[in-house]
């Protein structure tokens, strides 16, 4: 598949910290979810891909062109960071004035839509608006100026789970479209396995793995066992391990396999959550 | 750029009835002449209340996610702070004219020289802004504005004391020589302008949003 964006050996360094090398590529018509733990590197990393923060060294082409420095290349992208960033005394009907100045690209009657569509009254000011109202008037923004990508950093943290299913719904509605994408960064791992289409795990500012969501989900399992059945196993068919109260949780990549191995081991489905916990919290082989 | 400029215009809108508030208050009490100054100084330092407001909702940061860059930014400031100027000076020019003949402290003969101190007036609030400008973007606005009554008072201070200097010495400041140096002001703000968006575009390019 064709990529909207390539990202190559990205490298950013802060005392104390260091995102190394990160590469991945996002093929047209899907959705990429970045997952970590809190200071892993997700925002530093889509800071760094667009420009926001200097970098030591990488390349970032969006549609087989390099975007540093082409600033028009940025009409194509529509991004929704934490927070809304229009001051509180705006209304959004100006923010739909300053956009339009801003975006050659800029559909009114698109925009004037989603306004409609999320319940947002064009005259009142943003400091009147709850914060689900807030997130998605940057969501229309972002939308109104026909993007082919979508780069949200956490932008549905701080919403109750009924609220990130409206907010889902209109991004899953955007990569129909199969020349759309959309790159997100969230620690709220369940709307990642609902609409993301491949994981990219960072830790410790490194890529650990860019993985199909539904490999993840469909083939890795959690194996729970004591102490004497985990001397058994062999580090080799393990990914991660983490020794809780009373068991130990064993993360591998292939749970028939390991089933049919360690019979009559528990082995459960993972989820992202615990792909997460055991990496980040547990050990590994190498 | 057009949408940096009508960003802050639509943000400093807000403040503008306590602008208006204030410049009429400013009228009842001060002579045309001083007044003239006020406003067009007051006027020019909304530019650092509008790197206040930028601040507050992380706005450059979301600003180079469209279709602008460091550059544009600093370029829409300084046209801003043009219009902030502009504005100031026709305002302090026209309430300052119209109350100082309501007070009966202009008498309608001293309107020429009014319009002419409109001149340095414009000159010297654009001077300040144009050195506010990069403070703000290397300190924030907060540490900026401080910084900027230190940066205004200094070289004022230095104008000052070589001005008694030259007086103590003897030598005479003819007429001419005052209207040049109004007139001129102007002229060196809109140089140092020039200067100071290169400086800006410089200091603001080394730091991360």
């Amino acid at each position: 598949m064709e990529a909207i964006l390539q990202v190559e050996h990205l490298t950013k360094r802060y005392p104390g910290f260091a995102l190394e090398d990160v590469s991945f590529s996002l093929p047209k018509g899907t959705v990429l979810g970045l997952i970590g733990e809190n200071g892993a590197g997700k925002s530093t990393t889509l800071c760094a891909l667009l420009g926001l923060i200097g970098r030591e060294s990488g390349e970032v082409r969006f549609e087989g062109q390099a975007l540093d420095g082409n600033k028009r290349l940025k009409e194509g992208i529509g991004v929704v960071l934490d927070g809304v960033n229009f001051y509180e005394t705006l209304t959004p009907a100006q923010v739909g004035r300053i956009c339009r100045a801003a975006y050659r690209s800029w559909q009114e009657e698109t925009y004037r839509q989603y306004l409609h569509r999320f319940a947002l009254t064009p005259n009142k000011e943003i400091k009147a608006l709850s914060l689900f109202l807030r997130v998605k008037l940057q969501i229309a923004a972002a939308l109104s100026h026909a993007p082919r990508l979508l780069i949200l950093d956490e932008a549905t943290s701080g919403l109750d789970p009924v609220m990130r299913d409206e907010i889902l719904e209109v991004f899953w509605d955007f990569v129909q479209d199969e020349e759309h994408s959309i790159l997100l960064s969230s620690h709220i791992s369940t709307d990642l396995e609902r609409i993301a289409d491949n994981i990219l795990f960072l830790h410790k500012g490194r890529v650990r793995f860019c993985k199909p969501k539904d490999e993840l989900l469909e083939k890795y399992g959690v194996l729970r066992c004591g102490e004497a059945d985990f001397a058994r196993i062999d580090k080799a068919d393990v990914l991660a391990w983490r020794r809780e109260d009373y068991q130990w949780s064993v993360l591998v990549p292939d749970r028939e396999a390991a089933r049919r191995k360690y019979r009559p081991a528990v082995l459960d489905p993972a989820t992202l959550d615990d792909i997460l916990l055991l990496y980040v919290k547990g050990d590994q082989d190498r | 750029m057009k949408s940096l400029l009508l960003k802050d215009l639509l943000n400093i809108a807000h403040n503008a009835r306590t602008m208006a508030l204030l410049l009429f208050l400013f009228a009842l009490f001060f002579p045309p002449r001083e007044y003239l100054f006020i406003s067009a100084l007051l006027c020019s330092m909304m530019i650092v209340t509008t790197f206040a407001f930028d601040d507050a909702c992380h706005w450059p940061r979301f600003a180079l996610t469209m279709p602008v860059d460091k550059r544009d930014i600093v370029r829409g400031k300084f046209a801003a702070l043009l219009l902030f100027c502009t504005a100031g000076t026709g305002l302090g020019l026209v309430i300052g004219a119209l109350s100082g003949l309501a007070f009966r402290r202009l008498a309608p003969s001293e309107l020429p020289e009014l319009l002419f101190l409109a001149l340095p007036a414009w000159g010297l609030a654009l001077l300040l802004g144009n050195l506010a400008i990069p403070l703000v973007f290397r300190f924030g606005s907060e540490r900026g504005r401080l910084l900027l009554i230190l940066s205004f008072l200094v070289p004022a201070g230095l104008f000052l004391g070589a001005y008694r200097l030259l007086a103590l010495l003897g030598v005479e400041w003819s007429e001419q020589v005052v209207l040049a140096l109004l007139g001129g002001l102007s002229l060196l703000a809109l140089l140092f302008g020039l200067l100071m968006e290169q400086v800006s575009v410089r200091v603001f390019s080394r730091r991360e949003v």
